[in-house]
């Protein structure tokens, strides 16, 4: 597991899905903490909307729009452990909902793993004991299948609500109360390291697959530092909607 | 004139419309968290709905995006042809100036 940049995090998806793409990458599922913590706006959304970016520059947030649809969300660097999955499309389900299954499936079988019993909530979360622990995003794009999502560590929802734009008055303590009774985190279960949480969520992911441990190619990383820097930093970008 | 308007659909997804009109639609915003393949065919779906008279019925409008949807092999998920046609609608009622 590694940490990066909001913008060399969502850059390095699209590298690595580009290299798979044209057959130089093998599928490739990667792991990593946002830091600095960050914000980042599906890419329907509009960021004057969604972000409180006044605080998010206070704070030394980053901010960033992605390449999947979907919500809002703040990425606390410690709190949360982040995936991808980048493989050809063809090695998963055609559904959309059922390719989510199968991938969420291998996220509950690492939460299952410390001892978590998680399930599926379609149409792109997964839950325990009716609070979501996780949330996830696809998107599919020359034959290649891109699913990224976050897994709950811990949860600071006073922080979270300071950084996407909710009035004031709805950061309330009622709410933070209704925040505590819809979402839930690993430490609410099992008290481990992120780094154990993330060895157990590993295991859960390459259960029954081949694989070998490995590092970006140099042209992953070097397209990446070009996605981020002429996409993913950019205004015309992260504020095009 | 501008209308907005919003809603959250079925699955749990908001769907946002900001709709500049007069007799006819100038242009359509489609904000939200919803899923969409491959996601820059928004833009299509938002200019399939410019020039059109402002009151054509909800029906008629999601006939639109469904031609559209269908011709360009979009994948909707979280949102409908349906949905976006009746949010485009109600923001064409609350217009705000």
């Amino acid at each position: 597991m590694h940490t990066t940049n909001a913008y060399m995090a969502m850059a390095i998806d699209e590298a690595v899905a580009e290299a798979v793409a044209a057959g130089r990458s093998p599928p490739t599922m990667r792991f990593w903490r946002w830091s600095p913590s960050a914000v980042s706006i599906g890419y329907f959304q509009g960021m004057e909307e969604e972000v409180n970016l006044q605080a998010c520059l206070a704070s030394g947030t980053d901010v960033v729009r992605r390449r999947t649809g979907g919500g809002a969300v703040f990425h606390d660097r410690d709190g949360e452990i982040t995936y991808s999955v980048i493989a050809p499309e063809d090695m998963f389900p055609r559904g959309i909902r059922e390719s989510y299954q199968m991938i969420c499936g291998w996220a509950i079988e690492g939460l299952a793993r410390m001892g978590i019993r998680a399930e599926f909530a379609p149409i792109n979360d997964i839950t325990v004991g009716g609070k979501k622990i996780s949330g996830n995003a696809q998107t599919r794009r020359g034959g290649v299948l891109l699913q990224h999502g976050t897994i709950l560590y811990k949860l600071d929802p006073q922080k979270m609500f300071s950084h996407l734009k909710i009035s004031k008055e709805k950061i309330s303590d009622k709410m933070i109360q209704s925040v505590h009774e819809r979402v839930t985190k690993i430490l609410d279960y099992n008290i481990v390291s992120m780094d154990e949480a993330y060895k157990s969520l590993l295991k859960g992911f390459v259960s029954g697959k081949a694989y070998d441990f490995g590092t970006l190619t140099t042209e992953e990383i070097a397209r990446a530092h070009e996605l981020a820097e002429k996409r993913y930093m950019s205004r015309e970008w992260n504020f095009s909607r | 004139m501008i209308g907005r308007a919003a809603e959250k659909i079925h699955g749990g997804k908001l769907v946002k419309a900001e709709v500049d009109f007069a007799h006819s639609v100038n242009y359509v915003k489609i904000t939200g968290d919803f899923f969409l393949h491959p996601e820059e065919s928004i833009e299509k779906i938002e200019k399939c709905m410019r020039g059109m008279d402002s009151d054509l019925t909800h029906e008629k409008v999601a006939d639109m995006v469904k031609r559209t949807v269908e011709s360009h092999g979009i994948i909707l998920f979280g949102v409908t042809e349906d949905a976006i046609a009746r949010v485009v609608k109600k923001a064409m009622e609350r217009k705000e100036a």
